[in-house]
């Protein structure tokens, strides 16, 4: 199926990689967003370095591919010069929970405009193996041969306490939820955070089969119901036990953008009084 | 004529306050004012100074000798040995001798109003220009003015200074000079983390952030003001960010990133005494090699290094004009002296430079983010335009599309160093060097040494002053004729090691061997400067 959104850019991810699951259902996103009257050109992709990096090389709309780690600073500063834009970031878990979890509170605390798919494979794939902070005690990585001594944290958790006004989990397994609810994210006026859970099939095929029995959706959940959003959120320590799916949390909070009165600086025919400026200093 | 008051006391006595007063009731006057500022690194307590010199000659620095002295922690005596004899030492002593009003004395903050009354009060220099500036910096003056009155009245004749009369004096620092610079550039975004003595251009900005229509924010960390001001500035945004050597060494992944990806952004960096964390509310010019390097691979960059609140407009200007007609990284080099001293013109003017975001009016459905060109230079466009905009990261072909291609690296490569040409040529007409004085012998140097060089010349016939203000692209050239021509040379540097020699054996080949260092964290005064040049001769 061929897309506006298509680059002529040769697919680099391994042969079967559901990162491309998820590219699908993103153009097939935006192709609606689109149709619905969304000006296209109005699109930016940001990528953090990863796998999940290699969005900005295979989506046909501008992009910005930034730092590792960097990308959700990099998108909020995008928002800083022209809020009419829409902006959706990609990271890895590396690049979200490890490098940049730092910016992640804090955009979760601000409440920029912008949507951040978080590809949580819980490996530093491109860098061909190795723990991150969402990867189980025990996992036998290439830096951890006798297998990892520490337990994960929960991302979400702390998204959920810093505020964050949007906090959803997919899998590229379901595609259709998937969509629907990347959709509700980009629509979501404020910062939303999406992790995108789903097996590598190159370190952790094993992940392929427990997706499959572990996940459930979550239909029906209070989504603007702060302990609930808690409850389910910690229902799944990214360790043991059932996984859930959906939207955990939503509520409507002004965006940074509104309150700091952000403008279209590049519109904003400035008209610079040099004495007015110089008056200053007598 | 040529004055010093020096005016000390704790931290939150409010000497900084006074002695700005000062100044400006100075400056108001017609005499041209300097104040330096010492303090240390806390909130309370401590025993913090200023520098008052005045004359009614230009003066560009501070001098160690002070006729009289306003002291608020009884503790002029530790600056004896810096007093002209007879100075007048006004402080609790001095009170109880004159039988001042206790309650006055006694009252935080007016004892210093009723200090400066008297000072001025000496002078014979009018009332009005003192409760001009009071009203001018002061909400409430009611009090304060009371208490200046009060010891105005108490002031016997000392020495009549006479009212000049100028066309007008400016009164600022090198923070209000960037900051002014940044503004009349056409600045939209700000981002900044508090770090002395960069701190002052945030504050400066949030101030006039309302009337100015530009957007200041404080965000978590240098590496998030940074990497969202490339985003700002790919946005469309004219940006800039501020800090100091700590928070710039956290920046530096993000100043790669705007040599590769070619996004245009200004970088203040205003220097204090390192290494580390060093002492931060002193100054140094120890970042010049970090500013000149800083950053993993190869890119073009702009540093330029103000050496006065006049040139910090300057340079400013300069600094947008080039980040964004050539898309790379330009840095200003200030520091604690230059940032934070109070200095004075007759006139200030702001460069005709004009603003411009160098971005193409309407870019074709052709556009590449990265045209190979012959000077470099690809034309910018900003999302939201009638095409795709991109940037990378990651070395990128011209649409700006991933690329590990031999071919295509070598050339974006060489396009991204071709600037560097242009760039060069561009920089000759803003005097990427500057000459003060006459002689056949040279003094070299840059940056905010510029004051007490230039109050150093008279005393020293036969020497000229060479300062250096573009560190990238270097004046080559300039330099190293200069250098030829020179019988001597003497290279003045505030840091341990003399970076600008080091940047010039590199850029000519020339080694300086006669140095004047200073490292303890102030700066150099004229008088010190003289002697140690003397002592070379
Ligand atoms: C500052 C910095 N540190 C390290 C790297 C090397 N690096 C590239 S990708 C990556 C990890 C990627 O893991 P993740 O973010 O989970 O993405 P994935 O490849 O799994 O999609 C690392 C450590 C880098 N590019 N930059
Ligand atoms: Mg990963």
């Amino acid at each position: 199926m061929s897309s506006d959104f298509d680059t002529s850019q040769v697919n680099t991810w391994c042969p079967g990689c559901l990162n491309n699951v998820v590219l699908r259902s993103v153009k097939k996103t935006l192709t609606a967003l689109a149709e619905s009257g969304v000006n296209k050109r109005n699109l930016v992709a940001v990528a953090d370095i990863g796998c999940a990096g290699k969005f900005y090389d295979y989506l046909n709309v501008n992009g910005f591919y930034a730092l590792h780690g960097r990308a959700l600073p990099t998108a909020f500063g995008i928002k800083m010069a022209n809020p009419e834009l829409k902006v959706l970031a990609f990271l890895g878990d590396g690049g979200a929970y490890a490098e940049g979890l730092n910016h992640l509170v804090h955009l979760a605390r601000l409440n920029p405009d912008l949507t951040a798919l978080v590809l949580n494979n819980r490996i530093f794939a491109l860098t061909i193996g190795q723990v991150t902070p969402v990867t189980e005690k025990g996992y036998r990585g290439s830096t951890t041969p006798e297998g990892s001594v520490d337990s994960p944290y929960n991302p979400l958790s702390v998204a959920l306490s810093a505020q964050a006004s949007f906090i959803a989990r997919v899998s590229p397994l379901d595609p259709a939820s998937m969509e629907a609810v990347i959709t509700k994210a980009i629509n979501h006026k404020g910062f939303s955070l999406v992790e995108v859970i789903q097996p590598c099939i190159t370190f952790r095929l094993s992940d392929l089969q427990r997706l499959k029995e572990k996940c459930y959706s979550v239909a029906g959940h209070q989504e603007g119901d702060y302990l609930k959003a808690r409850e389910v959120i910690e229902s799944w320590n990214y360790e043991n036990g059932r996984i859930p799916l959906g939207i955990f949390y939503r509520v409507n909070r002004p965006t940074w953008e509104e309150r700091h009165q952000v403008r279209n600086w590049f519109r904003l025919k400035r008209r610079i009084d040099k004495s007015a400026l110089k008056k200053e200093w007598r | 004529m040529r004055k010093s008051v020096l005016i000390c006391g704790q931290a939150g006595q409010g000497i900084n306050f006074t002695a700005t007063l000062l100044g400006r009731v100075l400056s108001s006057a017609g005499y041209y004012v300097f104040i330096y500022r010492d303090y240390g690194s806390l909130i309370r307590g401590g025993h913090n100074f200023n520098i008052v010199t005045f004359s009614d000659s230009p003066v560009h620095s501070h001098d160690n000798k002070f006729e009289a002295v306003i002291d608020l922690d009884q503790k002029a005596a530790q600056h004896r040995s810096n007093l002209v004899k007879g100075a007048l030492v006004l402080n609790k002593e001095k009170a109880s001798q004159e039988n001042w009003p206790e309650d006055i004395l006694e009252s935080k903050y007016q004892v210093n109003n009723f200090l400066l009354g008297f000072l001025v009060g000496g002078w014979g220099l009018p009332r009005k220009l003192l409760i001009q500036s009071t009203k001018r910096e002061l909400k409430e003056w009611t009090q304060a003015v009371k208490a200046m009155n009060w010891g105005y009245e108490q002031a016997s004749p000392r020495e009549e200074l006479p009212v000049r009369s100028v066309a007008g004096h400016y009164f600022l620092t090198g923070t209000n000079g960037v900051s002014s610079g940044a503004i009349a550039s056409g600045l939209d975004v700000y981002l900044s983390y508090p770090m002395t003595p960069a701190t002052g251009v945030l504050v400066e900005l949030a101030r006039q952030a309302k009337t100015r229509k530009i957007l200041v924010a404080q965000l978590e960390d240098e590496v998030s003001v940074i990497n969202s001001a490339l985003g700002a500035s790919y946005g469309g945004a004219m940006t800039m960010v501020g800090t100091s050597g700590g928070g710039f060494a956290l920046m530096t992944e993000a100043i790669s990133l705007a040599g590769m990806a070619e996004i245009p952004l200004v970088i203040y960096l205003s220097q204090r005494t390192g290494p580390s964390t060093g002492v931060p509310t002193y100054t140094a010019q120890g970042d010049l090699t970090f500013a000149r390097f800083a950053g993993h691979g190869e890119f073009p960059r702009v540093v330029v290094a103000p050496g006065n609140p006049q040139e910090a407009i300057d340079r400013t200007m300069e600094a947008f004009y080039l980040a964004y007609r050539y898309r790379l990284p330009a840095i200003i080099l200030s520091d604690k002296h230059l940032s934070e001293s109070y200095y004075t013109f007759d006139n200030l003017s702001y460069p005709r430079i004009r603003p411009d975001r160098f971005v193409v009016n309407r870019p074709g459905r052709d556009y590449q983010s990265y045209a190979l060109t012959a000077n470099g230079i690809s034309p910018r466009a900003v999302p939201g335009q009638a095409t795709w905009v991109r940037a990378n990261s990651y070395e990128h072909d011209q649409l700006g599309f991933t690329t590990e291609e031999a071919s295509m690296i070598q050339k974006m490569n060489e396009k991204r160093l071709r600037k560097e040409k242009a760039l060069g040529q561009m920089v000759q007409k803003w005097q990427p060097v500057r000459s003060w004085g006459r002689g056949r012998n040279l003094i070299i140097g840059w940056g905010s040494t510029q004051g007490a060089i230039r109050d150093s010349l008279s005393e020293l016939p036969g020497y000229r002053f060479l300062q250096v203000s573009y560190l990238a692209p270097f004046p080559r050239d300039e330099v190293q004729q200069a250098i030829k021509r020179a019988e001597k040379v003497i290279l003045v540097e505030n840091n341990a090691t003399g970076l600008l020699g080091q940047l010039i054996a590199m850029e000519t080949g020339h080694l300086i061997k006669d140095k004047i260092l200073k490292f303890d964290g102030r700066p150099f005064a004229a008088d010190e400067l003289v002697d140690r040049i003397k002592k070379i001769s």
